[in-house]
């Protein structure tokens, strides 16, 4: 095994208290409070991996885009 | 007037549902669902979804509504010829209807909607492509919150497709018992330790099951969803379940019949007289419908669906229903559509009542129904007594296509094992055309050259 998950249980009861109001969620499909709360607990990881992937898209776009123009550029002269 | 007959297997979302008059389908959209269905139309999201083939396609009607007090709106949504389920589709099918349900919720989150639900039950094939079905599964997105689908798209999706490409491809058959998916718990606990080291599946379906087991109890609050799940972090799961789902693959080998249509014993001259009779057999009969049972990798599903004829291509074997998924994806053939299904035991009604995901026979009858190679493996290895078998058929079709192999030929040899004929069920021509002409005629029968196996065109008999 890669790593241990015994903790998480603990961990989310710890983590899960004051982030809770009385209201319940709307929908007719019950979530899961432990999906909901997987989301949350990983929110951030998960924020950080899309803009670290989205920014990689953009620069290899960008750096595509310019060697592109260079390689044009070459060849019209 | 026709009486209207609601869906059995739409009830659950209150926002609307499908219902039956006459040969008409149509679904009711319900008051609840009204802001919903106007969000999705008005923001672009329908016409985006359904311009890439990705959502059904609809027509407002003015047909009368099945129940008017709580009606908005009745719309006629295009039929699915055939409705299929994830117990009877190969794992390529299973993935190909995962990544659609994610693009799907990506695109709707970007005009400002999100799926409430994500089951594998929204999904079907059509033109050989999956399609999502269910109009009504969106509303609006409430930045904050976490995906309420999340844990359904899990059970769904990743959890049997984790089971079939790390454990044993015959795993998708939990889908036929748990049709509301496959819990995590059962699905952690089945997959290997070595999954742990793949983050996919240690954080969607190990790390996802424990929470799950260790907060079970607790109603989910809204107070969670505000705890900041931003947009991005939303892109970001859904980005992290693709590639999860994407990770996992199969390569169809080493099962029964994958090799069947190299290995197979007929000579060319055989081969090719038996399309010549398929074919001249197609021509006479006009089909609309064809379903080819114990298709293996669907040749000759291929020569009905090439003349127009939508056909489906059933075969028990896994690899096979998968080897004929991706060479139809290739080929770009819409008539045809592979599926999983054991004759012997095949897919039941099911759900509540008995009665939300229909049986086999309940999805019939085809106008042809093609039997090529096939009763040796009912008779035979199923210990079938072959009155049973034409009984079966009779229930089926009006038209058979059958081919009956002898008990001598050597596939039917191989079949028999050990087995005496003696211990086993009559099993020759004579007791074949017997009890089949119970219940067809026999219009047509060749003898195949280079061996002994015949091809028949039957006709049902009149039912009086």
């Amino acid at each position: 095994m890669g790593y241990s998950l015994d903790l998480l249980p603990q961990l989310t009861t710890i983590l899960g208290q004051g982030t809770t109001e009385p209201s319940v969620l709307l929908g007719y499909l019950d979530p899961g409070s432990g999906s909901m709360f997987l989301q949350i607990m990983i929110a951030s990881l998960l924020s950080g991996m899309f803009f670290l992937r989205t920014s990689i898209a953009s620069i290899k776009a960008y750096a595509l885009r310019t060697f592109s123009k260079t390689d044009q550029g070459l060849g019209t002269r | 007037m026709i009486e209207p007959l609601k869906a059995a297997g739409s009830f659950r979302d209150p926002a609307g549902f499908i219902f039956r008059r006459g040969e008409d389908l149509l679904r009711q959209v319900n008051h609840s669902g009204r802001d919903d269905y106007d969000r999705l139309i008005d923001s672009g999201l329908y016409r985006s979804l359904v311009d890439d083939d990705l959502l059904i396609p609809h027509e407002e009607d003015s047909e009368a509504p099945y129940d008017a007090p709580l009606a908005y709106r009745v719309l006629r949504p295009q039929v699915i010829p055939f409705v299929s389920y994830p117990y009877e589709w190969s794992f390529g099918q299973l993935k190909d209807a995962a990544l659609l349900t994610l693009e799907i919720q990506r695109r709707a989150i970007e005009r400002g909607l999100s799926l409430k639900d994500a089951s594998a039950y929204n999904v079907q094939f059509r033109g050989g492509k999956p399609i999502f079905i269910d109009t009504l599964s969106f509303e609006a997105y409430r930045p904050g919150e976490p995906w309420v689908a999340y844990r359904q798209f899990c059970e769904h999706f990743l959890a049997p497709l984790a089971l079939m490409s790390t454990v044993d491809i015959r795993l998708n058959q939990l889908c036929r018992t748990n049709i509301d998916g496959v819990p995590l718990d059962l699905a952690s606990r089945l997959l290997p330790k070595r999954s742990f080291l793949d983050f996919g599946l240690a954080l969607h379906l190990h790390a996802h099951a424990r929470l799950q087991s260790s907060r079970g109890g607790q109603p989910s609050k809204q107070g969670q969803a505000r705890a900041g799940f931003s947009q991005r972090a939303m892109l970001g799961l859904l980005e992290s379940l693709r590639g999860a789902v994407s990770r996992r693959r199969w390569k169809p080998a080493g099962t029964e019949w994958a090799n069947y249509t190299q290995d197979h014993l007929y000579t060319p001259k055989a081969l090719a007289q038996k399309e010549r009779l398929v074919l001249e057999f197609l021509a006479r009969t006009e089909p609309r419908s064809l379903w080819d049972l114990g298709a293996n990798t669907g040749h000759f599903s291929r020569l009905a669906a090439g003349r127009g004829i939508p056909t489906l291509s059933f075969d028990l074997d896994p690899a096979c229903v998968e080897l004929n998924y991706q060479q139809t994806l290739v080929s770009k053939n819409l008539n045809l559509l592979p599926l999983l299904l054991d004759l012997r035991n095949p897919s039941p009604a099911s759900g509540w009542r008995n009665n939300e995901r229909m049986s086999f026979l309940g999805r019939g009858p085809a106008d042809l129904v093609l039997a090529l190679a096939l009763v040796h493996h009912l008779a035979i290895s199923g210990n079938l007594p072959l009155p049973e078998i034409a009984s079966f058929f009779d229930e089926l079709t009006p038209w058979l296509v059958i081919e009956f192999v002898p008990p001598d030929d050597p596939q039917a040899l191989r079949l028999a094992g050990s087995r005496s004929s003696s211990g086993r069920h009559p099993y020759d021509q004579e007791a074949f055309e017997q009890s089949f002409k119970s219940y067809f005629h026999i219009q047509i029968s060749e003898r195949l050259v280079d061996c002994g196996r015949v091809l028949y065109l039957m006709r049902r008999k009149d039912r009086r």
